[in-house]
Order: C-alpha cells, then structure tokens, then sequence
C-alpha cells in the first residue's frame, strides 16, 4: 500500500453510530412483531357488519315472501265467501220464487 | 472478537431480544459505509436502521457468520447507491451545507479531513463506494465486484482512476507531504 492508500485508509476508519441506535432499530423490530389490533379489530367490524347485513337481508325477504302469502290468501278467502253469498243469494231468490207460486 | 453465531441468528428469529447481540456487533460497519460514501450522519443512520430491520425480516436466509457481515455490506452498498440515484432526481444539498458531525472523535487533522472528504464527495457514486469499501473494510477487489455486481477489471479500473483523481487533487497533503515524492 502507498503512503497515499495508507492516508486514505486512516481517514476511512469505521465510526460508531448514534448511541440511541440500537434502541431505534429494536423499537423498529418490536413494532413490526406487534399484533396489528386496531386492524384486526376494523375487520372484525366489517365482517359483523356484513354478516349483518346478509342475515336481515334473508330475514327481511322471508317476511316479504310471508306477508304476500298472507295477503294472496286473504284475497282468495274474500273472493270465496263473494261467490258464496252469490250463490246463496240466486237460492234465496229462487226460494222465493217458488213459494210465491205456490 | 465475539462472533455472531448461527446459533444467534437462529434465537432471533423466535426472540426479538436476541437480535439486538447481532446489531451491536455490526452497527458501526453498516452505519461507517452510509457515512464515508454520504458524509451525512442522518442519512447513514437512517439507511443503516433500513438494513438491519430488512436483515431481521431475512434471518431465515443467513447461513453463516460470513455471510451475515457479506449481506449487511452489499445491502448497505445498494441502499447508497440507490439514495445518492434518489438523491440526484430531488433537491440536492450543497456539500458545503453539510454539517459537521457533532459526536465523532476530533480527526488528527481537522483541515486534511475536510480536505480528503471533499474530494471524496467529488467522485462520482460508484467510485466513491469503491474506494469506501477497498479502504474502510479492506475488501479485496472480487469482493467489491461481488457486492457491487460489477466484473472484476471494472472495479480495477474504477478504483484505479479514482485514486488517481484523489491524488491528483489532494497533491500536497499534510505537512506537504508529496505523495509522488514519497513514492520516488
């Protein structure tokens, strides 16, 4: 080695970094070793939310399709007891009928 | 010297606790490399904390004590290199803004330090962290090519005309010492 190469060498020495650098680099490491529970916590939120949501929805279309059923039937019972008392009301009339012959 | 066992390397991966052994025992190589290539403590100790928290996240690739000091250097060296190509595309810091650093031990000669880190800074990026990894860590020059990913002549070469630069610019030294005089 020259006498330059030499120099250079002396002026490249290795330093020591700041005394806070371990500590820094651990607190790094730590963090990234933590549990994320602020995340875990927001997805547990979203999946409640969604699970929620798909199990009302369910709910909510069974008691519609109830409440048509419901509605269909009344509608059939009133159409029913109309064209009973249709019916009773032509043998009423033909009751009548024949008792004023008579 | 205390070496960092495999078995070390080994406890850190189940024990955070175990890692700090390891960077205590390589900092100062990690954060030198940062701060002869930048001249800049902030940036080296940033740089130098990236390197060991990505060595922590690679723990299960280090296969030896070797290799463990081989992967800090060549991943130091990248990052300088990458943060001075960073560097170049956004605003750039006169060297004459860069501030001393505060706590390292006073130089022999306040004047030639400057002087020498000056011209170092002058290099171009590859050369100054050729000359940075020959001097500081006394690799030899397959071993620079290997981290540098460089054919051996290149850094041959490269090293070669750095030197030369430097010499030429830092002609006359301390005490006047001429180093083309010296050498006869």
């Amino acid at each position: 080695m020259t006498p330059f190469e030499d120099d250079l060498k002396q002026h490249l020495v290795r330093r020591e970094p700041p005394p806070d650098f371990t500590a820094k680099v651990m607190a790094r490491v730590a963090a990234s070793r933590r549990p994320r529970r602020s995340l875990a916590a927001g997805w547990l939120a979203i999946g409640s939310l969604a699970a929620s949501m798909v199990i009302g929805g369910y709910y909510w279309r069974e008691q519609r399709v109830d409440r048509s059923r419901a509605e269909q039937a009344r509608d059939d019972i009133v159409r029913a007891l109309e064209i009973t008392n249709a019916k009773i009301e032509v043998a009423r009339q033909a009751v009548r009928e024949s008792l004023r012959r008579n | 010297m205390e070496q960092v066992s495999r078995r070390m390397v080994q406890a850190a991966i189940n024990d955070e606790s175990a890692f700090k052994p390891i960077v205590d025992r390589h900092k100062s190589m990690v954060y030198s490399i940062g701060y002869n290539f930048f001249q800049d403590r902030a940036a080296s100790e940033d740089l130098a904390q990236d390197v060991f928290f990505d060595l922590f996240r690679h723990l299960w690739s280090i296969e030896s004590d070797a290799h463990l000091t081989n992967w800090l250097r060549q991943a130091m060296t990248r990052r300088c290199i990458d943060h001075a190509r960073w560097r170049k595309t956004h605003a750039q810091q006169p060297l004459e803004e860069v501030h001393e650093p505060s706590d390292h031990r006073t130089p022999p000669d306040v004047l030639m330090q400057r002087e020498v880190r000056r011209k170092l800074m002058a290099l171009p990026d590859r050369k100054r962290m050729v000359v940075v990894l020959r001097f500081q860590e006394g690799l030899e020059l397959d071993e620079i090519a290997e981290m540098m990913d460089m054919p051996v002549n290149t850094v041959k070469s490269t090293l070669h005309r750095a030197l030369a630069v430097l010499k030429r610019k830092l002609a006359v030294l301390r005490n006047g010492v001429n180093y083309d005089a010296v050498r006869g």
